[in-house]
């Protein structure tokens, strides 16, 4: 009974017996067959030509192996589908079971067909498992790469030492598990750019790039614009996302917009911004492009003048210069600071006053009178940082004493002074020229002096006249035109007196004492008319003459007296 | 013969003598600014004040000022914040006098004129032979009584207070009041522009009732405008200010809307009737808590 139960140990073992057996008859010229019948053994022997047969009942099975059955339950883990791909360079575990006729330890082969040779895939072998024996599983594991393609069929075979399953399974559980195998590529990134913008602007961020998935769809694209150099498909931007978008992407352009939060007072210069894309199953762009920055430039822009605050009504000083000041608003989108915060983005500003009807308003000839040009002596102020467009120039120029008058009574009491300023960014861009809408009266100062300190008369005799012109000088200092008028007293000695009327005037130089006019006591007396000077170095001027008659027998004795000069405005026709 | 040759001599000797004494002061330049008191619009009853100058040039010394007044008639209307004397100090170049007048209630309607004269002289004693020179300025006065009410005002000056989010935005106007009765501007409108000072968003008069002014003085207007819908931006203003159907300015502004909550709030006001109120109730507590006392010891 035993012999009808050999082992396949066993079976082996006779074979080798036989096999020595044919050896030795076969050495004497004795060939031997062995025909395997079941469990008995036929063994044949040729004596030369002739042959005689004879049954021998020895232990004479032989077992041969068995390759594995086609495994069962092959799956992926974790299930790569169209659904839920496997990005490239993740991995994927593949676990089968089955047993081995012969019982047999066996292991898993995954390969790309399904067909072996020997112990090999034919085609490509993904994963070989581990050993395991006959009815456990086995696994391996596949680093799926960039170079597999989309889909990856796979078939699983089952092998032992000696041969493998006859057919490869592709999986039986129908839960998505079984083959192929999905590769997810990871997005090409192949440009990032944004084109400039002025400030209020939109900024346009674009990226070229392209996914040639299209396994269930065309996988889309999703640019996140970050404000730094950080990204995380699972959490996004590490910094401030600026924008984001998604669009499909086989080839193309992905753009999103911002704003700066609404902002429409921006700093020029640039903006460093940071592109991310992803795919549809959050797998970024490889590094060919991926988080490439951007600069995003906000475009300088000029700055707009308005808003001049003028002052109240101009009074000149005499014979001097009187500072004058006046405000205006230089509004600037770009703010008033430049984008490092470091220094003003309005650096100059350049103004001009002018009485407003002058020949070519603001570009009128400079001159004291009625044109003050290209004032430089503003200083700004206001500035409260990045958000702040507008800040306040504030503009001194110094007037001459002789600067044209416009209110009521002067030559031009239907104009007034007007304020023009142009003001320059850090960028050299300049505002255009803007004029003041509010004004500024400049008021009539009526002012002289007297060259002389005195009316030098000199020494004279009882009785006599003077003979020399002592003369007196009225300039004009003002801006208008300067009546003189005179009074005076009696010319007083101790207790002596020289009548007033003795002092004569006269409009020419040597003029006879007789024709003169004399000084009286009482009301001024219009004697002469200066103009309005019209230089500021020599002031226009009107001179007058004087002589003094002694009356005879007049004691001598130093006679003193005070003559009033009392300045009115003339009309200012004839300034 | 003898004699009179030597009372000739003395007499030229001694004006000789004048002629090299100087006197100092006459040389320094003089002045008013403006030379003239005049508004020919006033009404009975009104008053009117003007400031003028006396301006100097090289103010290095010390000097007596005087007025005389004369215009016929109307003199004591005339004031003065200054004595008819007064000096004027070294180092002073400009020395202000504010004239005022008061119209009497039944003053004829007319003009007037006349002169201010303002003489200065020396506070040194006179030099002793000489003729010296003083000088003087005239300020001619005109004025006119009218039975007309002038409403009329210049603009001096525009500037937005800060404002955000959700709130209104409050516009300060100095103006003057150059008419002759008391009275405000008509309206004040603007229109809102984008930053870019392109897309119109918004047209708005003031919201509020604007203040009155006195004739002839300056007041700070503040203009009101329901900007409740701007959002953080910059925006230009285009500013129209109208005194009846007239334009009497136009300015282009720019206006910052911060962000809400960026400003501070209004804040807690001292509000006198509240504390006035507290105080009463917390003073009728006390008697009804001091009688309630009283009224246990009596028992």
């Amino acid at each position: 009974m035993k012999k009808n139960n050999l082992q396949a140990s066993e079976v082996s073992k006779l074979v080798a017996v036989f096999t020595v057996t044919a050896v030795l008859f076969n050495f004497i010229g004795v060939n031997v067959f062995v025909t395997n019948f079941g469990l008995s053994t036929l063994l044949h022997l040729e004596f030369g030509n002739s042959s005689a047969q004879a049954l021998v009942a020895t232990s004479s099975v032989t077992v041969p192996n068995a390759p594995p059955n086609t495994p069962t339950q092959a799956r992926e883990v974790p299930i790569s589908s169209v659904a839920s791909p496997t990005n490239a360079g993740d991995s994927i575990a593949f676990f089968a079971t089955t047993t081995d006729p012969n019982g047999d330890d066996w292991n898993l082969k995954l390969c790309s067909t399904n067909s072996v040779t020997g112990l090999n895939c034919t085609a490509t072998t993904y994963c070989t498992g581990n050993m395991a024996t006959s009815g456990k599983a086995s696994n391996c594991t596949y680093v799926t790469a960039g170079g597999n393609p989309e889909s990856n069929a796979w078939y699983a075979f089952a092998c032992d030492g000696t041969s493998c399953s006859a057919t490869g399974s592709q999986g039986d559980l129908a839960d998505g598990s079984e083959s192929p195998f999905i590769v997810n590529h990871a997005p090409v990134f192949t440009a990032f750019n944004s084109p400039a913008i002025n400030p209020g602007g939109t900024a346009t961020f674009i990226a070229t790039s392209s996914d040639t998935d299209v396994a269930g769809a065309q996988d889309n694209i999703s640019l996140y614009v970050c404000s730094t150099n950080s990204f995380s498909t699972s959490t996004g931007c590490g910094g401030v996302q600026l924008c984001t978008a998604t669009v499909s992407g086989a080839f193309g352009t992905t753009s999103c917009t911002y704003n700066f939060g609404g902002r429409t007072v921006i700093p020029d210069g640039g903006y460093a911004a940071w592109g991310f894309i992803k795919d549809s199953h959050n797998m970024p762009a490889v590094a060919n492009g991926q988080g490439g920055a951007t600069n995003l430039t906000v475009n300088n822009v000029a700055p707009t003048v308005s808003n001049f605050t003028m002052g109240s009504a101009i009074t000149l000083a005499a014979n001097s210069t009187t500072a004058k000041t006046f405000t205006f608003d230089a509004t600037d989108n770009n703010s008033c600071i430049n984008q490092a915060s470091t220094s003003a983005e309005m650096t100059y500003a350049v103004a001009d006053f002018y009485r407003s009807g002058v020949a070519s308003g603001p570009a009128c000839a400079n001159d004291s009178i009625n044109c003050y040009r290209n004032i430089t002596t503003c200083q700004q102020s206001g500035c409260a940082g990045s958000t702040t467009p507008t800040v306040t120039f504030t503009c001194t120029t110094t007037l001459w004493f002789n600067a044209e008058p416009t209110d009521v009574g002067s030559r031009y009491p239907a104009e007034f002074w007007l304020a023009a300023a142009v003001v320059a960014d850090n960028n050299s861009a300049t505002s255009t020229q803007a004029i003041s809408a509010g004004n500024v009266e400049l008021n009539q100062t009526l002012a002289y002096d007297v060259v002389e300190n005195a009316i030098p008369y000199g020494s004279v005799a009882a009785g006599a006249t003077s003979t020399v012109d002592a003369t007196t000088t009225l300039r004009s200092l003002g801006n208008t035109g300067v009546i003189k008028k005179i009074d005076g007293n009696n010319m007083v000695s101790g207790s002596n007196n020289i009548p007033v009327g003795n002092q004569h005037w006269g409009s020419a130089a040597g003029f006879s004492y007789g024709a003169g006019t004399p000084l009286t006591n009482g009301a001024p007396v219009s004697i002469a008319t200066s103009t309005k000077s019209t230089s500021t170095s020599t002031p226009a001027l009107v001179q007058d003459f004087w002589k003094v008659a002694i009356p005879s027998a007049q004691p001598a004795g130093a006679y003193s007296s005070v003559t009033n000069v009392t300045g009115a405005v003339s009309a200012s026709g004839s300034w | 013969m003898t004699l009179r040759i030597n009372k000739i001599i003395s007499t030229l000797i001694t004006l000789a003598i004048a002629m090299v004494i100087l006197v100092p002061g006459a040389k320094a330049g003089f002045g008013v600014s403006p030379p003239y008191l005049r508004n020919e619009q006033l009404t009975r009853g009104s008053e009117f004040t003007q400031v003028i100058y006396l301006v100097r040039d090289n103010p290095n010394d010390e000097l007596d000022a005087s007025i005389e007044m004369n215009v016929p008639g109307v003199e004591s209307w005339i004031t003065m914040d200054r004595k008819n004397t007064f000096t004027l100090p070294i180092g002073e170049r400009q020395t202000a006098i504010a004239f005022t007048i008061k119209v009497p209630n039944n003053a004829e309607f007319q003009e007037h004129k006349g002169i201010i004269t303002v003489k200065t002289k020396t506070v040194k004693a006179p030099a002793s032979g000489v003729v010296s020179i003083a000088l003087g300025v005239q300020i001619d006065v005109k004025f006119q009584v009218v039975d007309k009410q002038i409403i009329d005002f210049v603009v001096r000056s525009l500037k937005f207070l800060p404002t955000e989010e959700g709130r209104t935005t409050k516009l300060v106007l100095k103006t003057e009041n150059t008419g002759n009765v008391e009275a405000t501007l008509s309206q004040v409108h603007i229109d809102f522009y984008d930053a870019n000072d392109q897309v119109l968003l918004l047209g708005l008069d003031n919201a509020n009732t604007l203040t009155k002014i006195k004739p002839y003085s300056t007041g700070d207007l503040t203009a009101e405008f329901s900007t409740e819908t701007l959002k953080q931006s910059s925006y230009w203003a285009h500013i129209k200010v109208l005194n009846g159907q007239n334009k009497i300015r136009e300015e282009k502004i720019n206006l910052t809307v911060y962000p809400k909550g960026s400003l501070p709030g209004e804040g807690l006001k001292f509000n006198w009737q509240l504390i006035l109120g507290l105080s009463m109730i917390v003073l009728v507590f006390l008697g009804f808590v001091g009688a309630t006392r009283g009224g246990r010891r009596h028992r």
